[in-house]
């Protein structure tokens, strides 16, 4: 039987280090075909390498585990190595792949250890794991948000990032769209029907052609005895007109 | 001056209309009326009745439409409109008065003596007064209490957040698999990863509980957690701290700064390849005082998430504390990473520990 080469992927040295002495004790024939520490170093060591094994840390900066394993898929075993993480426990206990638990117990290194070198001697090491990745990934990474989190003004010289949350209204104004916040006005390039449209629409509401308002910030909303709707807002003393078309938000249930 | 307790310099006086509170000013201008009728035996009840529900009803209206729809930044400015629009109320309310008795008791000579209308005034003023400053004390006093449970509930969730980030799965399990690691090859690194893990833990926990720490007690608690950090991720996390001597005994709530080092370490220094500085100084300005975290990891897109119940707590406990005098700013940082700017006044905290 030719020898087997694996790599191990960590961005910490020392786990690494560690990794690669339990190897060495628990299977000696193993070579330990190189190191990377982080995702991107590790595809390149991969496919220059083309190793049997691959140890990836799950988290890793740039490019995570989950990534290059799937940039790779089927050329090699994959181990992942990562820290308590119940839904990716969840994930891996129901598939074939295997994986290693921070901190790495010795008993469960040892059963990883037999797994693999069973299943490596059973020349088709790998089968198709594209669909068993895509639901790690869905697991495992952060779940993209749909709606902007971040608004990005210019101010003085620098770029002020307003956490949406603070923002009490949007206000069209001629080229620009005012947005302010308890501390002030910035001015900013989107248009109020981008941000509607990119926006949660369950927190800003579109009040008025040329505003949109977060509804967690509106103390009251008053009613003229024409029945123009105003609201007002908790923190400051600016005003916003409902138009016409929109006061059904604030019909009374 | 205790922060939390303090009232918000913004506070507006706002008073909502409830029908509970309409009929309350009811019964008291039927009890006001009793009581004409029962120092002057010679004033008619229905019409004491009449002039006091007018009187009553036109100064409760008048006072909370000063206090509702006047918005004024100046406190006692606003309570002088108030003032004005009691006795304007007052005149309002004679005047209706007069004219709904005269409705209904055609007899009823007109008021036009300036003395009848002066007793009238008199009276109306004196338990006008009386009145409405127990409705906007009692108005006040809820304000109050809402705020007060306000306070409580964010030192709470300081509390909760906490120990959540001390028990985050990642930082823990990582942070035991790296001392692990190192226990047979460099125990002496082992060992001082594992001081530094406990101080922070020790620290952190007593500190949460506290109503206000010093500024050194915090920066000692960012060392602690930058400690155990630095030796995971080695040379990829480099930090300076500058607060100057002057500024350590300096109070403040706890847990302002640490969560802004967290939020920089975790969505801007880990995952970056290269890893980066991370700067935390303190600056005083005469009377503001800045705190400051930089980083120059990777910085956030639009739709990063890291906004959430973290800086959103922070925020509220720096409004509740501070009010309009403080301030929280992010900024991008040049040429990668984030800013993040507290601002607080320099004098309100000082020297007071509780």
């Amino acid at each position: 039987m030719k020898q087997l080469r694996a790599i191990i992927a960590d961005d910490e040295e020392a786990l690494r280090t560690y990794l690669k002495k339990k190897l060495a004790a628990l299977w000696p024939d193993l070579i330990i075909a190189g190191e990377a520490q982080n995702g991107d170093a590790a595809l390149l060591l991969i496919n220059e390498q083309k190793p049997d094994i691959a140890f990836l840390d799950v988290k890793m900066p740039g490019m995570s585990g989950i990534d290059v394993a799937k940039r790779i898929a089927g050329t090699c075993a994959i181990v992942f190595v990562t820290a308590f993480d119940r839904y990716a426990v969840d994930a891996f206990e129901s598939q074939a792949l295997d994986y290693l638990l921070k901190p790495i117990s010795d008993e469960r290194f040892e059963k990883t250890v037999q797994r693999l070198k069973k299943r490596l001697s059973v020349a088709s090491a790998t089968n198709d794991m594209s669909a068993t990745l895509e639901r790690l990934s869905r697991f495992i990474q952060e779940p993209a948000p749909a709606h902007l989190q971040w608004i990005k003004a210019q101010h003085k010289d620098g770029i002020r990032l307003i956490p949406v949350g603070d923002i009490l209204f949007f206000r069209a104004t001629d080229k620009y769209t005012t947005v302010r916040t308890k501390d002030g006005e910035f001015l900013i390039r989107k248009t109020i029907k981008e941000l509607e449209d990119e926006l949660d629409p369950n927190q800003f509401w579109r009040v008025h052609r040329a505003a949109l308002v977060n509804a967690g910030s509106v103390q009251s909303v008053s009613r003229s005895v024409a029945g123009t709707l105003t609201i007002h807002f908790k923190t400051i003393a600016d005003q916003i007109t409902v138009s016409r078309a929109y006061t059904h938000l604030f019909k009374q249930m | 001056m205790v922060p939390g307790v303090q009232a918000r310099d913004h506070s507006s006086i706002h008073i909502t209309v409830t029908p509970l509170k309409i009929a309350a000013v009811v019964i008291v201008n039927c009890l006001i009326a009793i009581f004409i009728v029962s120092i002057n035996s010679s004033a008619s009840f229905l019409i004491s009745l009449i002039f006091s529900q007018c009187i009553g009803l036109s100064i409760a209206a008048c006072t909370i439409a000063a206090a509702n729809l006047i918005r004024i930044r100046w406190h006692s400015l606003h309570i002088a409109f108030i003032a004005v629009a009691l006795v304007g109320g007052a005149v309002l309310g004679i005047v209706i008065g007069s004219a709904v008795a005269r409705f209904f008791f055609p007899e009823l000579p007109r008021i036009n003596t300036s003395e009848h209308f002066q007793t009238s005034l008199i009276f109306a003023l004196f338990f006008g007064v009386i009145v409405t400053y127990i409705f906007f004390s009692f108005q006040r006093i809820s304000t109050e209490r809402v705020r007060r449970l306000e306070v409580e509930k964010n030192a709470v969730i300081t509390e909760i957040k906490l120990l959540q980030s001390q028990m985050e799965p990642h930082f823990l399990f990582n942070t035991l698999s790296t001392i692990i690691s190192f226990i047979d090859n460099e125990p002496a690194k082992a060992k001082k990863m594992l001081e530094s893990f406990t101080s922070f833990l020790r620290t952190s926990l007593v500190l949460a509980r506290s109503e206000t720490i010093t500024l050194s007690q915090e920066i000692d608690m960012v060392k602690h957690y930058l400690d155990v950090f630095s030796i995971r991720m080695g040379d990829r996390l480099r930090y300076t701290i500058d607060v100057p001597d002057e500024l350590k005994s300096f109070s403040l709530p706890p847990l302002l700064i640490q969560p802004l080092v967290e939020n920089a370490i975790k969505h801007g220094l880990e995952p970056s390849v290269r890893g980066g500085e991370l700067r935390i100084t303190s600056v005083r300005n005469a009377d503001v005082l800045r705190m400051i975290v930089v980083d120059s990891g990777r910085g956030v897109s639009e739709t990063s998430q890291g906004n959430g119940i973290g800086l959103e707590n922070i925020r509220k406990r720096l409004e509740l504390a501070y009010g309009r005098k403080s301030k929280l700013i992010f900024e991008e940082n040049k040429p990668s990473g984030v800013c993040v700017t507290i601002e607080i006044p320099y004098e309100t905290v000082a020297g007071d520990h509780r």
